[in-house]
């Protein structure tokens, strides 16, 4: 008897015969997509941008000083604070003050990260040393201990957190942009491009900071995290984003004194819920982008 | 290994001659005047007076001058006297030392002797409930900053459920006991140590995962040894290279979070301190905490280095 050849095509089979094989974008975004805890992180991220979007300043900065430290009720669900302003409403507004924090910051760090990380991998020789020296210097600092001298130095406001918080991080997405660079520019397609007489600066960009990107992207998914609970850090002693303006940050100022920490609870305890919960998703999204970008580095 | 060693010495000294610069052009270029600290508001302060002050703090010197004043002083020992009070920078920070010190090391004890097993356990048993409980204990430690958990733990183990006592390092009310100190020690240091343990957990899992795929352990298991002798003697120290790294690594991190840590326990620690002497502009202060800070992690690094080198051959060689 002879041997039938099977009938059932398995769908990658399928796809091939139909001509439509999958680009590597489209299979990244199918095993993130596949990542379940990322997929839950995403969720809650956009729920929390939603809802702080939502957030009404007037609500959030209008005093009502006949209702003043009230408990949760059905008019301030989630209760006042010491000069009668609605804590559920403060919590809306001050998530999207942390959250703008938080990427601004992202953008700066990442920002002086790439160009002063691809100037010393591509150049090497002595602009590397200086360069990758004034990492260790800034590394050797606990990044909080630079936030304060800096915070004292130029007195806080919502920009001067973004920027300090930016201008501070900036050594770690410098060394994996270096790391990068310098494994990159070896490759036989740059050579081919100097070759050609491409400029230093079309190689940079064009050839050698498309391949360079995705453990960039891993990176700035955990900074945006690490941005939001600086500024919490920083806000919470007093340092940060200033009143009447909130902060998930400098609403937990709050919990500093004993007794309305006990007493009045509900003042602190919503930001706190909110930061750990915005940060835990975004590690969950950070971890879903890592294994995605890199099949290979699966059950980490 | 001696090569190897000089090699990395070496290149610290410049990074330590960048962190004195860079803390002292932090300091000079701090605002308020540190003669206002100084000058007892009762007596008034004339021009004279102020003159008469800066030139007695040696304020009047150019920067370079006074840098290298500075640094002289400092490697002999004496960090100067505080602005705010005018005892000598030395004492105050020896005893905020010693303090931070007990709590971080407490901690990253706890962190070691809980996040290193756990994590072996956690990679042994990989995707099994127990796995999956870990992973998500140890995202909890991640997302939560010490400080996060230290007011959650004050309010739910120090007000709530009075277990503990709510800050500081003694009771005031009565003389020193090594009882009375580990009950103030313990629920920061178990709020640190979580947060430690977290991290830990994370990196001695991945590695364990990593070495267990080895071949050698696959040769160690084929030449029919026992699965004890297989993780512990042949598994378990490679995994642990990579660990010693991290440790290193993350103490900048840990030592920042400790700093808000102790505050929320008014611990009378360096981060305390720290506030204290940002808000009071007291600059020789901040330069001796934040140059101990960054000395310290600059040592634990080189530390890591050469442990790291000791247990792998591999790089002692290169």
């Amino acid at each position: 008897m002879v041997q039938q050849p099977s009938t059932t095509l398995t769908a990658t089979q399928l796809r091939l015969q139909k001509g439509t094989p999958d680009s590597p974008a489209r299979q990244t975004l199918r095993r993130f997509r596949r990542h379940r805890l990322a997929m839950a992180g995403l969720l809650i991220i956009i729920i929390l941008v939603v809802a702080s979007l939502l957030g009404s300043q007037a609500d959030a900065l209008g005093q009502n000083l006949k209702a003043m430290n009230k408990p949760p009720s059905a008019d301030h669900w989630l209760g006042t604070d010491r000069i009668g302003r609605d804590i559920f409403a403060r919590t809306l507004v001050g998530g999207r003050i942390s959250l703008a924090v938080g990427l601004v910051a992202v953008f700066f760090s990442t920002s002086i990260g790439v160009v002063l990380g691809a100037l010393a991998g591509y150049y090497r020789g002595w602009l590397d040393h200086l360069i990758m020296r004034t990492v260790d210097v800034v590394l050797s600092f606990p990044v909080i201990i630079l936030l304060l001298c800096v915070a004292s130095l130029v007195g806080p406001s919502i920009f001067n957190v973004m920027a300090m918080i930016g201008l501070l991080t900036w050594p770690i997405p410098c060394r994996i942009m270096r790391g990068q660079f310098l494994t990159i520019r070896e490759r036989a397609y740059v050579e081919a491009a100097h070759c050609i007489g491409v400029t230093d600066f079309e190689i940079a960009l064009r050839h050698i900071l498309p391949n360079a990107i995705a453990p960039l992207l891993v990176y700035a998914s955990f900074a945006v995290a690490t941005a939001v609970l600086l500024e919490a850090g920083l806000s919470y002693l007093g340092l940060g984003v200033q009143p009447p303006t909130p902060s998930w940050g400098n609403m937990l100022n709050t919990a500093r004194n004993i007794s309305t920490m006990e007493r009045n609870s509900w003042q602190w305890i919503p930001p706190a819920i909110t930061t750990v919960l915005f940060v835990l998703a975004v590690n969950f999204v950070g971890d879903g982008i890592r294994d995605a970008l890199d099949p290979q580095a699966k059950g980490d | 290994m001696g090569r190897y060693i000089i090699r990395r010495l070496l290149i610290n000294i410049p990074v330590l001659f960048g962190i004195t610069i860079l803390v002292f052009t932090f300091i000079q270029l701090t605002p308020g005047d540190p003669v206002s600290a100084y000058i007892r508001p009762e007596l008034g302060s004339s021009v004279e007076m102020r003159d008469q002050m800066r030139k007695q703090l040696g304020l009047d010197q150019p920067a370079p001058v006074r840098y290298l004043r500075w640094l002289g002083q400092t490697l002999q020992g004496n960090l100067g006297y505080r602005i705010l009070g005018g005892q000598p920078v030395n004492a105050t920070l020896w005893r905020v030392f010693k303090a931070s010190s007990v709590l971080m090391l407490t901690a990253l004890a706890l962190g070691c002797l809980v996040g290193i097993p756990l994590g072996i356990l956690s990679a042994l048993r990989q995707y099994s409930k127990l796995d999956f409980l870990l992973t998500a204990l140890a995202f909890l430690g991640v997302a939560s900053p010490s400080f996060l958990l230290g007011l959650g733990g004050l309010f739910v183990l120090g007000l709530k459920i009075p277990l503990f006592p709510i800050g500081g390092m003694v009771s005031t009310n009565s003389d020193f006991s090594l009882l009375d100190f580990l009950h103030h020690l313990a629920l920061p240091a178990l709020i640190l140590g979580f947060g430690y343990n977290a991290i830990l957990m994370r990196y001695t899992r991945s590695s364990m995962l990593e070495v267990i795929r080895q071949a050698y352990v696959t040769t160690a298991r084929a030449k029919g040894l026992g699965e004890r002798a297989v993780i512990f003697g042949h598994a378990f120290r490679n995994a642990l290279i990579p660990v010693i790294t991290v440790i290193g690594l993350a103490l900048p991190d840990m030592v920042g979070g400790a700093i808000i840590t102790e505050t929320v326990f008014t611990w009378p620690g360096m981060g305390s301190m720290l506030i204290d002497s940002v808000n009071g502009r007291d600059y020789p202060m901040i330069m001796g905490i934040s140059l101990v800070v960054a000395v310290a992690v600059l040592l634990a690094n080189l530390l890591a280095d050469l442990t790291y080198a000791l247990a792998d051959p591999r790089i002692r060689f290169k």
